[in-house]
């Protein structure tokens, strides 16, 4: 038994942020090992040392039994380490021949490069993945899992033996997570050693040899899957604290708070959102579903006016509030938060008081006139820390030096403590650890028990499941089915989601 | 009035990179001037006392201070909300250049008002100029680096038009209007010098901008829209209304500054007066981050670099050439030494986590 990858004592400072703690951390070779944990417990921070994203502040690293140090990816490749990163790297525009070899094409001269040895290259490597994909059109062209895939294949075509997969399986349905996990396996049949980061438990007992879970930048513990139960796996990831587990109870749902009509969005020539009918009462949890990229993303925007709607109406409260701004909409009772937090939801390189102060600074007790009340502003937002248990310092750091979990956090606080009617929470759990997302989904459910309308968009089965008192799924910009959570099971909203089926 | 917390802090690492830097720019201009054969207590004599050695040259760095400042301040107070403004000195010299009309045209007010409407003239000409780019870019989204560039230009050429043909003072063979009422003319602080009570209505404006900067909403609309454009226009910032907003005032105090120049200084409005003081502007506002207290610190700065210099030249003749060279000198030690000074603070504290480790 040789070990692939070794650290010694692996330790990373973010400023005065201790990201990983003396980390002692092994990887069998032949094996897949989970890495398991919590947002912000440093999984992320440990895998970017190793592919030489990020250089360990002290500590060692010993890839095959070699002491070495990685100063940059380049470095990391030659020593057969490839990392799959959450978001792509290929070039859509590229063929996946063109992607697979970008900075090392075979060439002949300065003009023409071998692409049919790159080409045979690739179909085996396709082959071994089972992927028999067209090599001569642009990737672009292809689905978010066949990219997924693909790659792996590029990370395989530069000769990696170890790979690396930042939560491959976060923008992939419950199917094609399957797929994916057969292919890990048929890689660890052919020798490479696999280091997968990831959320969910499932996955993790499914497919991993090992399981490392992380918290708060130490490594709690390396377990044979065999020798480790869900419990167990918990326990170490959010430490001693019980689980709160939610119960929602029946109760009769006010009157129809937002309605959309007929709503049309378009993207340029594109229509995106199509026809799309539905209303969202008071006191309930209206679960939007699909796979990524079917026009959820543009309905939101249309709902908080980031977007105009080009046909259709949405009326809010009886008012038709389709020709409103932004600033209308929320002050009139909308709340938003973002799917895209870094993005959207917060500006990274202003302090925490700042984020915080967004949208709030236009009620009457945070202003006078032009004039802003900072002190006011100052006791609100230290309350926020407190009450959505951000950790922070003090409201004067950089928001961006918060982990995305307390982001999160931040970014919910803000938004629900404007105590709109109608809240729109895009993906909430995205990229957060466990215990963020029990608070987050119990605070969905209280502000829906006191008569909150709530629009709940997010990818997850178990949260639509657990959180919904109906569930709508679209697919290519159609709301394909509105349905209730006991009527339906999983494997049927898998149908409505890929476009098999539909009920409206 | 204090600024916040978060403000101050950031101010004292920035005053610091500068500091050294402006201290290190020296000593690179003192060598250069040793190499080329001067000698150094002679530079640096002559450097001083041409603007400390008289009230009245005193008063000039001042005068010249109070005009980097607005200008400063109209490109920073735009850059804040994300929109450039280079424009600076086309929105000086259509300011200016209504300034000295008011000052010229209006007849039989008292001082004050005559003075309140040149001033507000030019300010609005400011204004006027840099909306017109503004607008561009907010309805047509055409890049407003280009387009305020471009209406220097078109500044320039109107007003010299203007001043050369219809407006010429009578008799004058050079580009320039008539002399403005007396009733119109800024006070000098000194006699002769260019420092006029005009410097009250820059420290006023300045503390306007100040207040505006660290306690309304519009300033702090502006940080958000500056650091994430996304995230303002999701929190219900009206985007387009604000940058507008930020470039009128920019050109409002670019156009203050023409009507000092030519109420407190020249009487009457000349062709290239400003002197592409914008530039300048543009610059500081730069190297000092936006911060209008590092603008007030960069300009004194700037303002005794350029006196001092003419000193050299007329005492000593060295070429004036070495005033753009240390002020470059400046710009790029500052730009590094930013760089420079979070690594700094970066090992600082590393050092003291290690020491808790210990």
């Amino acid at each position: 038994m040789t070990l692939a990858i070794e650290t010694h004592q692996i330790t990373k400072l973010y400023g005065d942020t201790v990201a990983n703690d003396h980390i002692d951390f092994s990887v069998i070779e032949g094996h897949i090992h989970a890495v398991l944990g919590e947002n912000g417990a440093g999984k992320t921070t440990l895998v970017k040392i190793l592919f030489g994203e990020e250089m360990p502040t002290e500590g060692e690293i010993k890839i095959f039994g070699k002491t070495v140090t990685i100063h940059n990816p380049a470095e990391a490749l030659d020593l057969s380490i490839g990392f799959i990163h959450q978001h792509f790297t290929l070039v859509n525009e590229f063929t996946i021949a063109q992607n697979f070899a970008l900075g090392i094409e075979p060439c002949n001269n300065l003009f023409f490069c071998d692409y049919d040895t790159v080409n045979k290259k690739v179909k085996n490597i396709l082959d071994m993945l089972e992927m028999p994909l067209k090599l001569d059109v642009p990737v672009g062209s292809f689905s978010v899992e066949e990219r997924q895939i693909m790659e792996i294949g590029k990370a395989l075509y530069r000769g990696a033996q170890i790979l690396i997969l930042d939560e491959p399986t976060s923008v992939l349905t419950p199917q094609k997570i399957e797929k994916l996990l057969d292919i890990l396996r048929k890689l660890r049949q052919e020798g490479k050693t696999i280091i997968m980061i990831t959320h969910k438990l499932e996955e993790a007992f499914s497919i991993a040899d090992e399981i490392s879970v992380l918290r708060k930048g130490v490594l709690v513990a390396t377990l044979p899957h065999d020798r480790v139960n869900r419990e167990q796996l918990i326990r170490m990831m959010v430490g001693e604290e019980p689980l709160i587990t939610l119960k929602k109870e029946d109760h009769p749902f006010g009157d129809a708070l937002v309605q959309v009509r007929n709503l049309c969005v378009n993207n340029y020539d594109n229509r995106i959102v199509k026809n799309v009918s539905f209303e969202i009462h008071r006191g309930e949890i209206f679960g939007l579903t699909g796979v990524g990229g079917n026009g959820q993303a543009e309905l939101v925007e249309a709902l908080i006016g980031m977007r105009p709607a080009s046909e259709g109406d949405i009326r809010f409260d009886g008012k038709s509030v389709v020709h409103w701004d932004i600033q209308k909409r929320r002050l009139s009772g909308m709340a938003y938060v973002p799917e895209n937090r870094i993005e959207r939801g917060a500006a990274v390189s202003l302090s925490i008081l700042d984020n915080l102060v967004m949208g709030h600074h236009y009620l009457p007790e945070f202003h006078q006139g032009l004039l802003l009340k900072y002190k006011n502003l100052q006791s609100f937002a230290r309350d926020i820390i407190k009450d959505f248990e951000v950790v922070a310092s003090s409201l004067e750091i950089n928001a961006g030096s918060l982990s995305g979990g307390n982001l999160q956090k931040l970014i919910i606080g803000r938004e629900f403590s404007l105590n709109t009617p109608f809240l729109i929470v895009a993906y909430p759990s995205q990229g957060i650890d466990i215990r963020t997302t029990k608070y987050v989904h119990s605070e969905l459910i209280r502000r829906r028990d006191t008569g909150y309308a709530i629009l709940l968009v997010s990818g997850d089965m178990d949260e639509i499941f657990n959180l919904s008192d109906r569930i709508g799924v679209m697919y290519s910009g159609e709301l394909v089915a509105i349905t209730k959570p006991e009527e339906i099971n999983r494997f049927e909203l898998g149908q409505y989601m890929v476009g098999s089926r539909r009920n409206c | 009035m204090k600024a916040p917390h978060i403000v101050r802090r950031k101010i004292v690492q920035h005053a610091l990179s500068f500091v050294s830097a402006i201290i290190l720019a020296l000593v690179i201009g003192l060598a250069m001037l040793a190499l080329d054969g001067f000698a150094l207590k002679d530079v640096i004599n002559s450097a001083f006392s041409s603007t400390f050695a008289s009230s009245f040259r005193f008063a000039n760095m001042v005068s010249r201070m109070i005009i980097i400042i607005l200008v400063a301040l109209a490109a920073a107070i735009p850059f804040k909300a994300g929109i450039w403004n280079i424009g600076g000195d086309g929105q000086l010299a259509v300011g200016g250049f209504l300034t000295a009309l008011a000052g010229f045209y209006i007849i039989g007010l008292p001082p004050v008002f005559h003075v309140s409407l040149a001033i507000l003239a030019g300010m609005f000409g400011g204004a006027l100029w840099a909306s017109i780019s503004a607008y561009i870019r907010l309805k047509f989204n055409a890049n407003e680096i280009v387009t305020t560039i471009m209406m220097n230009y078109l500044a320039v050429l109107l007003t010299g038009y203007l001043v050369n043909y219809p407006f010429r003072a009578p008799g004058s063979s050079n580009a320039e209007t008539s002399l403005i009422r007396e009733s119109a003319m800024l006070t000098r602080m000194l006699p002769l010098s260019n420092l006029s009570s005009g410097m009250y209505v820059v420290l006023a404006a300045f503390l306007i901008i100040c207040f505006i900067d660290w306690k309304t909403s519009w300033g702090y609309e502006w940080r958000v829209l500056g650091a994430n454009d996304e995230f303002a226009r999701y929190g219900g910032v009206k985007d387009k209304r604000m940058r507008f907003l930020s470039m009128i005032i920019g050109g409002a105090l670019a156009g203050l500054a023409g009507a000092i120049l030519v109420l407190g200084v020249n009487h009457k409005y000349m062709l290239g007066m400003g002197g592409g003081v914008g530039f300048t502007g543009v610059l500081i506002a730069l190297i000092a981050a936006n911060s209008p207290i590092l603008i007030l610190i960069v300009s004194m700065i700037f303002a005794i670099l350029q006196s001092g210099m003419i000193g050299l030249e007329s005492k000593l003749g060295v070429a004036t050439e070495y005033s753009s060279i240390l002020q470059s000198v400046i710009i790029l030690l500052v730009i590094t030494r930013s760089q420079a000074w979070s690594s700094i603070s970066n090992l600082l504290t590393r050092r003291s986590l290690h020491g808790k480790h210990d």
